[in-house]
């Protein structure tokens, strides 16, 4: 889930232990078929294909709470619904945001950077709450909070609680 | 305007089929681990 695609993505899959698939969506084709605006999320899927569950916002492996999860549910434990109100209570994001990231991430790659912030805005406008826009338009603006030694999210935060 | 939401996948749902490509360009999807139980999760680096 990251517009920079697998070469920024391959380091913090060689650092994890253990052996699993990985897959990149540098163009968050998976917000949108998922219906998600945030990252981490978790899907926990049985052998037919059917979700077992789903916790949007905060599923990070690197949590020991996320980890018992997977533990107990990989020893066939039954799990109950996460505690997510807030997630729980929103539709899907806005497919129209989705198209319009998508698009700007085409001229982004052409080196069209002004018109791609430019449609992010707008998909942003249109879907506020879709932190996968909003960070992409600040990792443009900021690379230094984002490219640049651990991820600054008290900066985030900041940004947030000044509606950036 | 009507702003149109995309569907949200929720408990007791099929999980979208997608095809992605791994770190090395070849294709994986999901349907590739039918038959086999699968945590999916999405992070990012930032």
């Amino acid at each position: 889930m990251d517009a920079q695609g697998a070469v920024k993505a391959r380091p913090y899959v060689e650092l994890a232990t253990g052996t699993f698939q990985t897959v990149v969506d540098a163009e968050n084709i998976l917000g949108g078929i998922y219906g998600f605006r945030a990252i981490p999320n978790g899907y926990l899927i049985d052998e037919n294909g059917v979700v077992e569950y789903e916790k949007l916002g905060g599923f990070d492996i690197r949590k020991p709470e996320t980890a018992s999860i997977i533990n107990r549910w990989a020893e066939g434990a039954g799990l109950a619904a996460p505690q997510n109100p807030k997630a729980e209570a929103k539709d899907g994001p806005s497919a129209e945001a989705i198209a319009l990231f998508q698009k700007g991430l085409e001229l982004y790659n052409s080196d069209s950077v002004g018109e791609a912030m430019a449609l992010w805005q707008q998909g942003l406008a249109l879907d506020p709450d879709n932190y996968i826009i909003r960070k992409q338009i600040w990792a443009v603006e900021n690379p230094d909070r984002f490219y640049a030694g651990d991820i600054d999210y008290d900066w985030q935060r900041e940004q947030t609680a000044k509606g950036q | 305007m009507a702003v149109k939401a995309s569907n949200r996948v929720k408990v007791g749902d099929t999980a979208p089929n997608f095809t992605l490509p791994s770190l090395d360009g070849e294709p994986v999807s999901l349907s590739d681990y039918r038959g086999k139980r699968v945590a999916l999760f999405m992070w990012a680096s930032w």
